[in-house]
């Protein structure tokens, strides 16, 4: 365990050097994702303002909906993306070898090598928004308040890990994994809105199958207690619960599947 | 025409190795529509009231026709610029017996027109089958629609053509364009039409060509204009193009002469 949290602090060392090396395309970067996120956000203040509220949230509270997900989408994407983008090509191409050659355990290795600093623009636009909301909806902010938004991101950004994990670990099973990108990134969108708003159907696929409801939905419903038809009502208890289990499953199916790795030879 | 002939058909097997990707491209576009769509109705709740003279009814078929109009507009030509002037493939191009402008145009349209036909009509028309709307189409209103959304494409590309030309002078666009995405994602009105904008942003988007790009279109279509008003977006649309060309004109002239073209 030891070792894998230095080996972490070294590839992070070498991840923020990496970067400050070229500041200003950094910086440029940042800025662009956040304008892009900003945008949504706009186009999301807009529309529901326009109506006034949609299913009985309001623009704010939907807001916050997004700015939870993109937060601890920020999280697990800081530590997991780099899997999920270098794995497949290091599948086909066979340089995966060089993992396995390593000393080390294939996954701890992968999660402490794979920092990146990018995610710190969505956390940043994510905080701006959130406090913007908290004080929009005249939300107290209190010890509690933080400390349950603690617990809300840390479970969201593990559910949003193992995502990331199942996606890239199935380019050991499949050679292109394209369709499980889009069907990840399409259900991210879904979550953006309260879900209730969805048929039956997808709110059913939201909360087990790729379980984003988790991550922002049934948390902020019973945090700024929301009424609405959800079709599961009683489902932010096992918020938690899920989370983890979810990680764990991941994990155990990442190891499994890398198994099946066959080198293509070098 | 038989050049046209010859880029289109290449442009078309080019893109038909990846069959795979269209397909699941496409059942993502239908995605996409069906939850734009679901969008609105939360939006409009369970009584559907009018909203600023829009119907819910009206709102569907928004929704759906824009997703058709933002897929037929959209153009590449930024990044085929930014790229080909960095690798140097601009100077085979810049030899073709063609006008460089011209040859561009062609490359995004057929490229387009392919992925409208196998990517944006089928989830477009599974969505007309899913949702129950209903919609009065005039002739005359389906050709100025028709005239409309060509000249957003040629709109588009221009604007595109423009920005991206400053890879000539900056080496690198990536800024620009993302720039250029934000705006058009924010005043095309793509996802959120003008209509429910806020005063001043309205105002704004009067005075920028993105919203001639695909709300308009796509307004036409919906029928809430008059054909005086319809009228008068094609007259602004023709505005657009006018400047945009001569800008284009003007600017890549001068670019022209100072590429730089690294390796060989």
């Amino acid at each position: 365990m030891y070792r894998y949290l230095r080996l972490t602090y070294l590839f992070t060392k070498k991840a923020v050097k990496g970067m400050l090396t070229y500041r200003w395309s950094f910086l440029i970067n940042c800025i662009a994702q956040a304008l892009d996120y900003s945008v949504t956000f706009l186009l999301m203040w807009i529309m529901i303002s326009a109506f006034e509220n949609m299913n009985g949230w309001n623009a704010y509270e939907v807001m916050l909906l997004y700015a939870f997900s993109l937060f601890a989408y920020g999280i697990a994407g800081t530590f997991f993306f780099n899997i999920m983008n270098l794995l497949p090509e290091q599948i086909l191409k066979g340089t995966f070898d060089d993992v396995l050659v390593k000393p080390v355990k294939v996954l701890p290795y992968l999660m402490s090598s794979s920092f990146i600093c990018n995610y710190i623009a969505h956390m940043t636009l994510s905080v701006i928004v959130m406090v913007v909301c908290f004080n929009a909806l005249e939300i107290q902010v209190t010890g509690r308040l933080l400390w349950s938004v603690a617990g809300i991101l840390l479970s969201g950004s593990l559910i949003y890990g193992g995502l990331f994990l199942i996606v890239s670990a199935s380019a050991f099973l499949a050679a292109k994994i394209d369709a499980l990108f889009q069907i990840m990134y399409f259900f991210r969108e879904v979550s953006y809105y309260p879900i209730s708003i969805f048929p039956r159907m997808i709110q059913v696929i939201v909360t087990t199958i790729v379980p984003y409801g988790f991550v922002n939905y049934y948390p902020l419903r019973e945090l700024l207690g929301k009424e609405d038809n959800a079709v599961f009502r009683q489902a932010a208890v096992w918020g938690p619960l899920v989370a983890v289990s979810f990680f764990a499953v991941s994990c155990v199916f990442f190891h499994q599947s890398a198994k099946c790795y066959k080198s293509s030879g070098s | 025409m038989r050049l046209c002939r010859k880029i289109l058909a290449i442009s078309f097997k080019e893109k038909s190795i990846f069959r795979f990707d269209y397909i699941v491209g496409t059942i993502f576009a239908f995605l996409y529509i069906v939850l734009k769509v679901y969008l609105w109705k939360g939006l409009y709740g369970a009584d559907g009231e009018d909203i600023g003279g829009i119907a819910l009814n009206d709102m569907i078929v928004y929704s759906i026709i824009a997703g058709f109009t933002e897929g037929i507009t959209k153009t590449t030509v930024m990044k085929d610029l930014n790229d080909c002037v960095l690798d140097g493939s601009v100077s085979a191009n810049l030899l073709l017996p063609i006008g460089f402008k011209k040859y561009m145009f062609i490359q995004s349209v057929t490229r387009n027109l392919f992925h409208t036909i196998y990517g944006i009509v089928p989830s477009v028309a599974a969505a007309m089958l899913l949702f129950s709307f209903h919609v009065r189409i005039l002739p005359v209103n389906l050709l100025l629609y028709m005239c409309s959304v060509c000249m957003g494409i040629i709109i588009n590309f221009l604007y595109n053509f423009l920005f991206g030309s400053s890879v000539i002078w900056l080496r690198n666009s990536f800024f620009l364009s993302n720039i250029n995405s934000v705006l058009l994602s924010l005043f095309s009105g793509a996802f959120v039409p003008v209509w429910f904008f806020p005063g001043g942003l309205r105002a704004l988007s009067k005075f920028l060509p993105f919203r001639y790009i695909v709300f308009e279109p796509t307004a036409i279509f919906v029928n809430t204009k008059s054909f005086e008003e319809a009228a008068a977006v094609l007259g602004m649309q023709l505005v657009w193009i006018m400047i945009l060309f001569g800008a284009v004109t003007l600017v890549w002239n001068r670019g022209r002469c100072k590429i730089m073209i690294q390796g060989g």
